[in-house]
């Protein structure tokens, strides 16, 4: 057995090579954090890095957009507490109007009072919302939704929105409507008044659900919107079959009954009417607030449950890609005193020669 | 008896002295690489016999021993090849290693970002703020796409540098290995030449470093002479003659170089390019099949994959101008934007026909269906054929596997692919279809405008037949996307839509207002639609209406499209999640990450494979030292032997002077 001075000498360099690479790694590891650098670390355990950050992300973007909704509820939830409150006092109104003590001036005054809560409804109607856009529009969100209608004779307020309801992401199958339509909370009433066939202006684009055609139908080929054909428009098959007045012009009729000179019997009968109207309106009205409540309760559980998986992720993310300190400074140590070591061998080993001693 | 004792003395000192002078020779080679150690072997010359007594006549004889274990020096060069191409292999896998998934160059956070300005859009379809937003992520992404794909092609021309100057040492090293054997073949049958030992340490030097570059095969003749053999058993070195190596284009791709052999004195070359493994050459070639090639094509599958779905969404929506929505990236449909990525055979073609391969997005033909992969496409007989090199599945029009459309295009995997001037393809004519490869250098976003963002959907008109209609045609209602065309032209009338005697008459029936093709009123295209206050019609299932077939378009159900309207952007945010590639089976963010496990996984074998060669060749080269290396100790002790011989050697001339001298006063 022979050993060459080459192979002496090398196997020490190769030794503190070693080493040093292994001081870097840990220096590397502790620097950064993480002991996954590079994909080839450990390719399965990158792809599920990458797939946790993935995750994380966009659950993060679902509790943002949870927040956006919780705005716009709690926006209309506003809107419908002030409506709801308007309607009462105007129930109370209606319900004084009947009192047989009350002659023509007392009546008269009490309809200017209805005039004001009918300006009232309107402004809450027409909320906008922090980003300028009409609370209760549909996607007209630019166009005030509820005004007087220029074109027709009687005094009436038609609806200018259109019944799409704002859907949000808010979990990877949950589509969130962010608000409602003032179709459905204002415009879809059934009137009591059954002299009326039709009145509020947004029933006639309803179609004819009930009504089987029995023929081929076709729609449109856009696959887009396919994705939200749920949204379900509360325009309600009995549309068709029963009267729908505008809560609106429920108003705009009680307030002209109580301020005209029909007579006493017509009056009572339509504040009759618009009394069982009233009634409908407000609960339309509570019907919206109950969803916007349900709404906000799902949105909290749906907040927390994103919330858990959240955390579920950073943790399985930081088991697999962060250095575990107390791990690396050892390992460090070690490999620091392995080096020392190597490096004390050389510089002993190569003042071994004979020639010293010649 | 005095001219012995002097010859013997004499002998001596010739001998320490070549002891010296190697022992000095191996002490000064000994940081030499690759210098076999030598010995100074003697032998007693033979005694002579004088009558009945032996004579000793000295230990002249001595010849210079040369350390070296052949076996195990083929070994080393073995070791050396498969070292090369791992560690060329993993040091290039390693550079793309580097950035796929690091955390401030990967293609995934600026594609999530892109995802993530979406949902504000979706949470404020017209908050404009939000738009630009998202166009500015758009943008960062497209150039995050240009600039992985430039780091990609970047090292596709470092592979072909890297190829260039292999080969060009390969030739050197040929050279010189033909010359070192020369002179040792000469030497080697010269009877009174020293042994030419550093010469084949120098040989061993110039094998190895040949091994470095390519796989060889050493066979060493009698006369001293290593014959060096590459590929299947083509003769590199013979004797003192050698062949060259040249790099040439490949017929159809000059990015793709074939390495041939030149044979001295024999006419044409052969292509060795499939039968070159190990060493850097090896290393380099499977670099570029195993993992460049697959990486740029499946980056170029993102990109087209990426433009082609938004775009399609894009254009079902309606943007804030109440438009049909535009392309929001680069349109791969337009054969602008796909150029270069067809070569012809430029060797054996003998037509001038040209190509034009464009992205096809119809339902039946579209992104789900890109392969990753390059084509060949041959006419012959008066047949196209179209392999697919991935899985060489042959696609032909003889068998009917192969489709055409009304234009003549080929659908194949999502692409379009459109043969101009046929008439002058040549029989025999072959093509090389690199659609995906050079894709993503044009990825961009076709649109800055934020207005243009189509966020909301298209209305949605439904119809039915007229039960005493006699045709069985089907009617498709569909928002018009001319750009003339806006939401406002809509209106919340139903229609009554006649087909008699060829012409076509509607009727808006909230006013009665009469279109009619028989009067100009209406117009119908060459496809066979027309268009009714923003709606575009047409028969869509290919019958021909019967006369007095009545269609009832039904009045909207909804009139959405109002600039609130999220549902589009909904639908385009959704893209993150779903399954757009391979057939639906993976999305964007799953494919980036099965690219990053693989490329992870061949640069971790490799980085293993090299690790093993090392320690392998380190354990080899051990070997080769302790039978080759110099020892200095040992050394330093034969100065000492050889010292202590020399004075020795010289002490005997005195001593066997003053015998001489005592022989002589005793005489006289």
């Amino acid at each position: 057995m022979r050993i060459s001075t080459t192979t002496l000498r090398e196997t020490g360099v190769d030794n503190m090579m070693f080493r040093q690479i292994q001081v870097n790694r840990s220096q590397e590891e502790m620097a950064s954090g993480l002991k996954l650098l590079k994909p080839s670390d450990d390719p399965a355990a990158m792809a599920s890095v990458l797939d946790f950050k993935a995750s994380i992300d966009l659950n993060t973007r679902y509790q943002t957009n949870i927040s956006a909704v919780q705005l716009r509820l709690n926006n209309e939830e506003t809107a419908l507490d002030s409506a709801s409150n308007i309607l009462f006092r105007v129930r109370e109104l209606a319900v004084t109007g009947l009192n047989a003590t009350y002659n023509r001036a007392d009546r008269e005054a009490i309809g200017r009072e209805v005039h004001e809560m009918t300006q009232a409804l309107l402004d809450v109607a027409n909320t906008k919302n922090d980003k300028g856009e009409y609370l209760f529009a549909g996607s007209r969100a630019e166009i005030k939704p509820f005004d007087f209608d220029p074109e027709s004779s009687e005094r009436t307020i038609t609806y200018r929105g259109d019944k799409y309801e704002r859907k949000i992401q808010v979990g990877p199958d949950i589509l969130m409507n962010a608000n409602h339509n003032g179709f459905s909370v204002f415009e879809d009433i059934v009137t009591a008044d059954t002299a009326v066939t039709t009145d509020t202006a947004a029933a006639s684009p309803t179609p004819v659900d009930g009504e089987s055609t029995g023929e081929e139908t076709g729609s449109t080929a856009g696959d887009a919107a396919t994705a939200t054909t749920t949204a379900a428009t509360s325009g309600g098959s009995d549309a068709s079959s029963k009267p729908l007045r505008s809560i609106f012009n429920t108003l705009l009729k009680l307030e002209d009954a109580l301020t005209g000179s029909l007579p006493e019997e017509e009056v009572n009968t339509i504040v009759g009417h618009a009394l069982q109207d009233l009634d409908s309106g407000l609960n339309s009205i509570s019907d919206a607030r109950v969803e916007v409540g349900a709404r906000l309760r799902t949105l909290d559980q749906q907040h927390d449950i994103l919330g858990k998986f959240i955390l579920d992720s950073q943790k399985n993310l930081s088991d697999l890609q962060d250095a575990d300190y107390a791990e690396a400074i050892s390992q460090f140590t070690l490999h620091q005193t392995a080096l020392q070591a190597s490096q004390q061998a050389y510089t002993r080993i190569q003042g071994l020669s004979l020639f010293n001693y010649l | 008896m005095a001219r012995e004792i002097y010859n013997l003395a004499s002998s001596g000192l010739i001998l320490a002295q070549r002891g010296l002078n190697i022992s000095s020779r191996n002490i000064s080679n000994v940081n030499v690489d690759g210098y076999s150690r030598q010995r100074l072997e003697t032998s007693g010359i033979p005694d002579i016999l004088e009558g009945n007594n032996k004579t000793g006549t000295g230990s002249v004889n001595g010849y210079i021993q040369r350390f070296n274990d052949n076996f195990i020096q083929s070994q080393i060069t073995a070791q050396h090849t498969q070292l090369q191409s791992a560690d060329t292999y993993h040091n290039l896998a390693s550079r793309i290693d580097n950035f796929i998934a690091d955390a401030d160059t990967n293609l995934l956070v600026p594609m999530t970002d892109v995802f993530s300005a979406m949902q504000n859009i979706v949470a404020d379809p017209t908050d404009s703020a939000a738009r630009i937003d998202m166009l500015d992520r758009a943008n960062v992404m497209a150039e995050r796409v240009g600039t992985l794909n430039d780091q990609l092609t970047t090292l596709r021309d470092q592979v072909n540098t890297e190829l260039a100057s292999d080969v060009d040492e390969i030739n050197l090293l040929a050279r010189n290995i033909a010359e070192v054997n020369s002179h040792i073949v000469e030497l080697q049958n010269n009877p009174n030449a020293e042994p030419p030992n550093d010469l084949l340490d120098q040989r061993d030097g110039f094998i190895t470093a040949l091994s470095e570059k390519i796989n060889v095969k050493v066979i060493n003749s009698d006369n001293g002479a290593s014959n060096v053999f590459i590929g299947y058993g083509q003769a590199l070195v013979s004797g003192d003659s050698y062949n060259r190596l040249a790099l040439e284009s490949s017929r159809h791709d000059e990015t793709d170089k074939h390495i041939l052999l030149i044979q001295e004195g024999q006419e044409g070359t052969l292509n060795l390019s499939t039968s070159l493994t190990g060493g850097s050459i090896g290393g380099l070639q499977k670099f570029k099949r195993e993992v460049l090639d697959p990486t740029l094509n499946r980056m170029g599958q993102m990109a087209a994959g990426f433009a082609l779905s938004f775009n399609s969404q894009q254009r079902a929506g309606i943007n804030l101008d109440g438009k049909a929505g535009e392309n929001i990236f680069t349109d791969y449909t337009n054969p602008a934007n796909t150029r270069e990525n067809w070569r012809a055979d430029t060797k054996k073609n003998t037509g001038s026909a040209t190509l034009e391969i464009t992205f096809d997005d119809s339902p039946e033909n579209n992104q789900k269906n890109l392969i990753p992969t390059d084509y060949e496409l041959q006419y012959s007989d008066g047949n196209y054929t179209i392999k697919r090199l991935s899985d060489s599945q042959v696609f032909s029009t003889a068998d009917e596997t192969l489709k055409r459309d009304d234009t003549g295009k080929f659908l194949l995997d999502g692409l379009k692919i459109r043969v101009l001037d046929e008439a002058t393809l040549g029989e025999g004519d072959s093509y090389l279809l690199m659609p995906l490869r050079r894709i993503a250098d044009e990825f961009r976003i076709a649109t800055t405008n934020p207005a243009k963002l189509a966020a909301a959907s298209q209305p949605q008109r439904e119809w039915r037949a007229d039960p005493a209609n006699v045709g069985l045609a089907q009617l498709q209602i569909s928002f018009d996307d001319s750009p003339a065309n806006s939401i406002s032209n809509l209106t919340a009338s139903d229609y009554d839509v006649r087909f008699d005697g060829g012409n076509i008459t509607v009727s808006r029936l909230s006013d009665d207002t009469v279109y009619s093709s028989a009067d100009g009123t209406l117009t119908v295209g060459e496809d066979g639609s027309f268009v009714v206050d923003g709606l575009k019609i047409k028969v869509a299932n290919g019958e021909i209406p019967a006369d007095g077939d009545v269609f009832h378009v039904l009045p909207p159900e909804s009139d959405f499209g109002g600039i609130a309207d999220n549902s589009n952007m909904i639908a385009l945010s959704q893209l993150q999640t779903e399954g757009i590639l391979d057939e639906g089976m993976y999305s964007f963010h799953q494919a980036y990450t099965q690219m990053v496990t693989s490329i992870g996984g061949k640069t971790r074998t490799a980085q293993v494979d090299t690790q093993a060669h090392e320690s392998f060749l380190a354990q080899l080269k051990n070997q080769r030292e302790n039978i080759s290396g110099v020892n200095l100790d040992e050394e330093a002790a034969n100065l000492l032997k050889y010292q202590q011989a020399y004075q020795a050697s010289a002490q005997i001339i005195p001593i066997a002077n003053a015998m001489f001298d005592t022989l002589l006063s005793a005489v006289r």
